[in-house]
């Protein structure tokens, strides 16, 4: 079981004053407008980033004690913008990293990237890509994973990807969770978010602006003052319900 | 649990590959060194053999494997499939550096140059290379900036050599062309019981560095959240690189295109996992070295430049490759 905490997290010009933490088995969704600081907060949180101020604990151990290589086998981080520019066959991208290209059912299941297997990686689509890198950095932990003790992010993974795999994306994020491992996600759905989130945190202007309970946290008047104009509350004509934008 | 099993191309392929192509390579070796069986008993034919034809076969050789290994891991580290050292500056680097060392008569001709060649060479092939990762380091969104920056770096360092030619007397014109094209008849044993101890060594390490190497191919930050201590390992590759080449270079001159072709062709027939691209390339390089050896010793009365014989073939493959690899536009 992973126990992640930050206390007073600051990266210049990036993050200010970001105090957290994390409870095992939950899926935790990072929201917030453009360069609002959730990709440094998610880096930091990896090891990536090693000049920060603030105390960031992993098991109740500084992170910074760490070795990457130890890192590794129980974290991993989907980065935004990745790309090779060798021609890595899509089972290259996936054992060159892990050394392993067995992709478990519960993965193929949710990703469905085993029929492209023998293409070349660049000549899939952005979405397919997407689909492979996400598989890629599971592999890299997946023994900690099916043990439960694995901290999974992903920065933006949703990109690109079509409403099925979207969803499909997002059930496995909840399956792992129910394993015992912490999942943490950065996304722009907010409807997503209130549909499979356990807890959410709001980033604005790199300051944690709330963090909590799903239901709790995502209520108007957080979203308005965490994107700015007219956040409003929407039932359509089938009895649903959804957060939508309006200019104010 | 039941699992998908991708289309990994086989690592049990590896043995077979390496056997024949050790296989090719021995019986190349076997024709540069004896050509003439028959006459085996001869004292002069055995003293040619001894003084002449065996360092010819470790230069052509090493010098092959350190250029194809070298390269290899250079074009992952830089995030380009088409760096070649002679292409970013690495082999004119070393060539400037020990040409003007040369030249200007600084060193006292006492000194034994066979000690102090390959350390130029490594030198010259240091700071290029160095130069070139600080390049490649404030460019990473693009792989053909590097290519470029190397471009330039060579460019310069070749006319520099080329200045020198000008200026120099018929003695050192002869010299000169060695810096400029290569050749693979200036080793002796005493270059060679300096160079190759080391070049051996650093082979060695380089080919067991597949395993990280792979994880480097989506870029430093995705190797560093694998795992790899990224500061030293690149501080160690680069350095294996400018050893490699630097050494090359002090045994051999500059030889173009053999860092580029042989990794590169490897990629499309093994796949691109490092633990069979390196030691594939050491060895398709030794046998493409040897060969081009035979060719300037068999085929011609004259001793050809070997830059001559590669650049010739490797340039119009280099325009091959250029036009199918999708991602280079410059």
């Amino acid at each position: 079981m992973i126990q992640l905490a930050c206390h007073h997290l600051s990266v210049p010009d990036r993050l200010v004053n970001v105090s957290l933490s994390m409870t095992a088995g939950r899926v935790v969704h990072v929201l917030g407008e453009n360069g609002a600081g959730k990709t440094t907060l998610l880096h930091c949180l990896a090891g990536l980033l090693g000049d920060y101020e603030g105390d960031i604990t992993l098991n109740h151990r500084p992170l910074s004690e760490y070795a990457m290589a130890q890192l590794a086998t129980f974290r991993c981080l989907h980065l935004q913008h990745r790309s090779t520019p060798f021609r890595l066959t899509v089972a290259d991208v996936l054992h060159l990293h892990s050394n392993t290209a067995d992709v478990p059912a519960v993965l193929q299941d949710a990703l469905e990237i085993t029929p492209f297997t023998g293409r070349i990686f660049d000549t899939l689509s952005g979405g397919e890509q997407q689909r492979v890198l996400i598989a890629q950095i599971l592999l890299q932990v997946w023994p900690a994973i099916e043990r439960g003790e694995a901290l999974v992010m992903f920065d933006e993974a949703l990109q690109g990807l079509d409403i099925r795999h979207q969803h499909q994306f997002h059930r496995l994020c909840n399956h792992l969770a129910e394993l015992g491992n912490s999942v943490l996600v950065s996304l722009h759905d907010i409807n997503q978010s209130s549909q499979y989130a356990d807890d959410v945190w709001i980033m604005k202007s790199g300051e944690l602006l709330a963090s909590g309970e799903a239901h709790q946290v995502l209520s108007i008047e957080n979203l308005r003052l965490a994107f700015g104009g007219n956040v409003e509350k929407i039932n359509n004509t089938h009895g649903g319900s959804g957060f939508t934008w309006t200019t104010s | 649990m039941t699992t998908h099993q991708a289309e990994v191309k086989p690592i049990r392929r590896f043995p077979v590959f390496f056997l024949a192509l050790v296989a090719l390579f021995l019986s190349a070796a076997y024709l540069l060194v004896f050509p003439a069986l028959g006459r085996l008993s001869d004292p002069l034919e055995q003293q040619l053999i001894l003084t002449f034809r065996l360092p010819l076969l470790i230069t052509a050789s090493v010098v092959g494997a350190a250029l194809s290994v070298g390269a290899a891991s250079l074009q992952v580290l830089l995030r380009n499939p088409l760096a070649d050292p002679g292409i970013i500056g690495l082999s004119s680097g070393a060539s400037l550096v020990a040409a003007t060392v040369l030249l200007s008569g600084v060193l006292p001709s006492v000194w034994p140059l066979h000690y102090f060649l390959p350390l130029l060479c490594f030198i010259g092939a240091l700071a290029s290379g160095t130069l070139i990762y600080v390049i490649a380091q404030r460019l990473s969104s693009s792989s053909s900036a590097v290519i470029l920056a190397g471009i330039a770096i060579s460019t310069i360092a070749g006319a520099m050599i080329g200045w020198m030619y000008w200026f120099s007397d018929a003695q050192s014109l002869r010299n000169l062309t060695f810096w400029l094209m290569g050749s693979l008849h200036q080793a002796d044993w005493s270059i060679l019981s300096v160079a190759l101890p080391i070049l051996a060594a650093t082979l060695w390490a380089s080919c067991r560095q597949g395993e990280r190497l792979n994880r480097y191919y989506f870029g430093a930050q995705f190797a560093a959240l694998g795992g790899l201590d990224v500061k030293r390992f690149e501080r160690n590759q680069l350095l294996c690189a400018a050893l490699l080449i630097g050494l090359a270079v002090s045994l051999a001159g500059s030889i173009a295109f053999i860092g580029l072709l042989v990794p590169h062709f490897l990629r499309l027939l093994v796949g691109h996992d490092n633990r069979m691209v390196l030691p594939l390339s050491a060895i398709v390089g030794a046998l493409l070295m040897v060969w081009v050896a035979i060719g300037t010793e068999h085929w011609t009365t004259t001793q050809l430049p070997v830059s001559m014989l590669t650049a010739t073939i490797g340039g119009p493959l280099f325009i091959w490759a250029l036009m199918r690899s999708p991602r280079m536009s410059i």
